[in-house]
């Protein structure tokens, strides 16, 4: 592992995606992405008595799923990185109790799944560890009732406003194997661009991705053309558009490869009155289906993940504090034949 | 009958709805903070002597949205004040409104014990 | 790497890239869904005096009517829908009042009936009794005082 320019890491590309898994909710589930997924429920409580325990099953059944297609057993797992967005990571805890795998709980809001591979590529890079877990979660009702109001309160939202994303995703970094490898990371910095509209995330989040691209482009001294999608986690439409401006005036024009995971994961009825869909489990979804499927079909060669975070708290907003925002890029790569 | 007098319930109703949509949509004040707003407004309009006419005229237009219930709130106490003086400050308010705030809770419960919340659809 | 913006003029791009709603329909939806359910407190006063009630117990009796019909609603998870749409129209009649009672009960019942929908029942109309309870006991120690002047 090699630190270039400003916050990159380059890798030596030994550690490989090597296998994945998606859970959804029932709305995701009639989406386009849907025939993509490991697993539908068809019961936004997954059979639970709670929305916790609901997500906590989400996420435990991405664990499940990641183990079996890798054919593994406990003890092959060197660590789980998993985090999500309810106080005390509380679905990652339901999640990897009772595994006997070390687990290490991670906060980074919607960054999360970036935030792990980050975190899993450069510790595997160094040598020791073979296998790691990276996986997050989400669940618009969990989220609701922490982040906003009761779901049967009777309200408005502005067209700005992202619904979050019911679904778990997660992928196991393993040495030396897999289609696709992570050549280069650059984790993000937190920053602080004013907003206060928590209906806004996209348009908050949206200087932080554009920093991270920017910043990744020019450590490693590639222009976006080097990539043949550049994919940010959940800025939504607004927030994308405005992504797309702010890495042009930073000197890089990423019109042709900018996409966003929250505009994918709804079906497109649903998706008329929002700017899209957030959580962590939207770029979960999203990495861990379309994207790395073709990927490994060899329909993409070049991929930078940019997971974003809104590290929104409802404390420091009713203190009149703007929301900070994050965003850590992963740039993956199809292994050549 | 008079007629006129649902004609005004549902002028007068929505109009003060309007005005609320028009706090959130140009404020972007939250739920809570519009309904607080409008209680407090309902106290003061009453306590200067403009709400009891105002409610007279429009009926259940006046009394239904959330000013009507602060309009209650000092109705009672102003009454209480008359007949029992400093103590009446305290007790007539919640005299008054002693329905609607124990229907709020034994309905909510009621309810909530028995429903579950649906999901996003 | 960082953005050479203002915070408040990004604030300001920020908040102007978000697509308007339409004012005069959301002012529109809100009139009507309020006045109706005025109206329908109207017919409930006018039934309550028909059958004898005094003005104060048609009143009283409006309000628990309007109470029940609007947490039953909640119930059924209509209410939210109809908020959805109406905004204000259907926030601040007592019904609104009734909805921010039962939701939060609804949803903290998981965490059980006294530490969960007792404790949470209040979250969203409790400022609603506390400023209004106290706005009227401050009038009415402003009335008493004025009245022995």
């Amino acid at each position: 592992m090699q630190k270039v320019g400003e916050n990159t890491f380059l890798l030596s590309g030994r550690v490989g995606i090597n296998v994945r898994a998606t859970v959804s909710g029932p709305i995701e589930g009639t989406g386009p992405l849907a025939s993509r997924f490991d697993k539908i429920y068809a019961d936004e409580k997954c059979g639970q008595n709670s929305w916790e325990m609901a997500e906590g099953t989400l996420l435990g059944d991405v664990l499940d799923f990641l183990l079996r297609k890798g054919d593994f057993v406990n003890s092959d797992i060197d660590m789980i990185l998993s985090g999500d967005l309810l106080n005390q990571c509380m679905s990652t805890a339901l999640a990897t109790r009772d595994r006997n795998i070390p687990t290490i709980g991670l906060y980074g809001a919607c960054s999360t799944m970036a935030e792990s591979m980050c975190l899993a590529a450069m510790i595997m890079d160094n040598g020791g560890a073979e296998n790691i877990v990276c996986m997050t979660s989400s669940h618009y009702c969990s989220a609701e009732k922490q982040f906003r109001f009761p779901l049967e309160l009777g309200g408005q939202k502005p067209k700005s406003a992202q619904s979050t994303v019911t679904g778990a995703g997660g992928n196991i970094l393993s040495l030396d194997k897999g289609k696709t490898a992570i050549t280069a990371v650059t984790p993000g910095c937190v920053r602080d661009p004013g907003v206060t509209d928590s209906n806004n995330m996209g348009g908050a989040m949206a200087p932080a991705a554009a920093t991270t691209i920017a910043t990744h482009l020019r450590d490693t001294g590639r222009q976006p053309n080097y990539y043949d999608m550049i994919i940010t986690g959940d800025l939504g439409s607004l927030g994308m558009e405005m992504c797309r401006q702010l890495t042009g005036e930073l000197g890089y024009d990423i019109s042709g490869q900018l996409q966003d995971a929250g505009t994918m994961v709804y079906p497109q009825e649903e998706t008329q009155n929002t700017s899209g869909t957030s959580g962590c489990g939207c770029s979960a979804l999203v990495l861990n289906s379309i994207v790395l499927d073709k990927m490994e079909q060899g329909k993409l060669d070049r991929v930078l993940f940019v997971g974003t975070g809104a590290l929104h708290s409802p404390a420091l907003l009713n203190e009149k504090q703007p929301i900070p925002v994050i965003a850590h890029a992963v740039s993956i790569e199809r292994r050549k034949a | 009958m008079d007629y006129m007098q649902y004609v005004w319930a549902f002028v007068i109703g929505g109009l003060l709805c309007a005005i609320g949509q028009l706090l959130i949509d140009l404020t972007k004040m939250t739920a809570s903070r519009i309904m607080v707003t409008f209680v407090v407004a309902g106290v003061v309009l009453s306590f200067i002597g403009l709400y009891r006419p105002f409610a007279e005229f429009a009926g259940a237009g006046a009394t239904v949205p959330l000013c009507g219930f602060g309009h209650t709130l000092y109705a009672g106490v102003s009454e209480a004040v008359a007949a029992n003086g400093l103590l009446g400050a305290f007790t007539g308010g919640l005299m008054a409104s002693a329905g609607g705030i124990a229907a709020a809770v034994f309905f909510g419960l009621v309810v909530s014990v028995v429903a579950s919340p649906k999901g996003k659809h | 790497m960082e953005l050479n913006i203002p915070k408040e003029k990004y604030k300001k791009r920020a908040d102007d890239a978000v697509e308007k709603s339409d004012i005069w329909v959301n002012l529109l939806k809100a009139f009507l869904v309020g006045g109706i359910i005025c109206l329908i407190g109207q017919i409930i006063t006018d039934c309550g005096l028909a059958a004898g009630l005094s003005k104060t117990q048609a009143g009283t009796t409006t309000s628990i009517l309007l109470i029940l019909m609007s947490a039953v609603a909640t119930g059924f998870g209509w209410y939210d829908n109809l908020g959805r749409w109406a905004g204000a129209g259907s926030l601040l009649p007592i019904t609104g009042f009734a909805n921010s009672i039962t939701s939060p009960a609804m949803e903290y019942k998981s965490e059980g009936m006294v530490t969960g929908l007792g404790v949470r029942m209040f979250i969203v109309a409790g400022p609603v009794l506390v400023y209004g309870i106290s706005a009227s006991i401050v009038a009415g120690i402003i009335t008493y005082i004025v009245g022995i002047i």
